[in-house]
């Protein structure tokens, strides 16, 4: 269970989250501003979905936040300082699901099952989060591109514990990320095909190609079996 | 030379001049006025030939395509084992992509920032030639094809991520590594180390 960051929106999709109402209330400031960056991160996700990010323009975000313009340009310079905004808050959400996963499961095998299942889960009933993520990140540009390997990273490292665990020191550098290359690949075609909610398909795949090159092919499957049967 | 960037014509010089722009400068901070001020063109005359910029680009990453594919077809069918078809269709990618950097860093680095489906359709290829791996089928678990997707996608983003940081250079000098990566699930270590050797 997730405790420590929040995505965009709280896990809400945007439409379930509320406007404050208008006119005169006692709302702190702070709070009525959270609300809004909220609803503007959250607005970011549906309108990416829907048009992508090249497309996207400040007016589709403000009119599906429901704030002005001016308020965007209260929280955010630009469409892009927005994106990264959402991507970051979502990066941290999806960061703790993989240690908080990870962490309860056991042995290596068991916690690189317990870390994907929880992410791809968390993507699967967040469509249009696992579109901001997944795809439409790579049309930011350089902004993104550390970001987006500082993410990868997280599972690199823990598909990499598995050369100790596995006694397969000898792999050839470079295997892990190209493994959580392949990962976000397959997550990728999905998302494309509008498929997202149907993510969770590909855990037993996803899980067996992770192993394989450590656990051989039999144990691989054999636990991708185990966790996903 | 991509016989769509051919600037014997006015269409082929202006892809051949958005090849030049993207492979320099990458396709983010791209407008069009800086594609008509490079290739001395209009407005007016590039829209005799597309629509938008992503029409351009477009154009020229489906040429690609269809060149890689091609060849790379054309290099497994050339051989009775299945290690040695996905060898020569590895080499003949880099190969195509070496002698033409920019066409590289189109179709491979930039693609994506334009339009996501691209590259899950540049993958197919492979994905097709890794479908055919010999495999054992003793202990059917996940869907082959998805495992061949995922494995593809791997080589792919790997290859991007060579071109992004080294250019072609180190794409050429991680030929072994790529077949390494594409050998080892199905054949496990010591062959795919024996495509380490090779390279």
């Amino acid at each position: 269970m997730a405790t420590g960051s929040k995505a965009p929106g709280s896990g809400a999709e945007p439409e379930r989250l509320r406007r404050l109402h208008g006119g005169r209330h006692s709302l702190p400031a702070e709070i009525v501003a959270h609300n809004q960056r909220e609803r503007l991160l959250a607005a970011m996700a549906a309108v990416c979905a829907e048009q992508g990010y090249n497309q996207a323009t400040i007016s589709h975000i403000t009119e599906a936040a429901g704030v002005s313009r001016r308020t965007f340009y209260e929280h955010f310079e630009n469409k892009e300082e927005c994106f990264l905004a959402a991507y970051d808050a979502l990066d941290s959400h999806l960061a703790t699901l993989l240690s908080d996963a990870g962490g309860a499961a056991g042995d290596w095998p068991d916690r690189v099952a317990a870390g994907l299942a929880a992410v791809i889960s968390y993507l699967a009933s967040h469509p249009r989060f696992a579109r901001l993520y997944l795809l439409e990140a790579a049309a930011v540009g350089e902004a993104m591109v550390s970001r987006r390997e500082a993410s990868a990273e997280r599972l690199v490292e823990l598909l990499r514990e598995g050369r100790a665990a596995a006694g397969r020191r000898d792999l050839n550098e470079g295997v892990e990320e190209a493994l959580v290359g392949g990962i976000f690949t397959l997550l990728g075609r999905r998302i494309v095909a509008g498929r997202a909610e149907t993510l969770g398909e590909l855990l037993p795949a996803a899980l067996e190609f992770a192993l394989v090159p450590f656990l051989g092919i039999d144990e691989a499957r054999a636990v991708a079996r185990r966790h996903t049967a | 030379m991509l016989a769509v960037a051919d600037p014997g014509s006015e269409r082929g010089l202006i892809c051949a001049t958005m090849l030049g722009l993207v492979g320099r400068r990458g396709c983010a901070e791209l407008a069009l006025a800086d594609l008509e001020r490079a290739a001395g063109i209009t407005a007016h005359e590039f829209h005799a030939h597309f629509a938008s910029l992503e029409d351009c680009f477009e154009a020229i990453w489906t040429e690609i395509d269809a060149e890689l594919r091609r060849r790379m077809h054309a290099a497994y069918q050339a051989e009775e084992e299945w290690r040695a078809g996905l060898r020569g269709a590895l080499a003949a990618a880099v190969e195509l992509f070496v002698a033409d950097p920019p066409a590289a860093r189109l179709y491979l680095v930039e693609a994506s920032a334009v339009q996501p489906l691209r590259r899950t359709r540049s993958l197919e290829a492979l994905a097709e030639m890794l479908d055919r791996a010999p495999r054992r089928d003793d202990l059917p678990f996940a869907d082959p094809r998805l495992l061949a997707e995922a494995l593809a996608g791997g080589v792919w983003s790997t290859a991007a991520g060579l071109v992004r940081d080294g250019g072609v250079v180190a794409l050429e000098a991680a030929l072994g590594e790529l077949t390494y990566l594409c050998v080892l699930p199905f054949c496990g270590r010591e062959a795919a180390e024996e495509e380490l050797r090779r390279s």
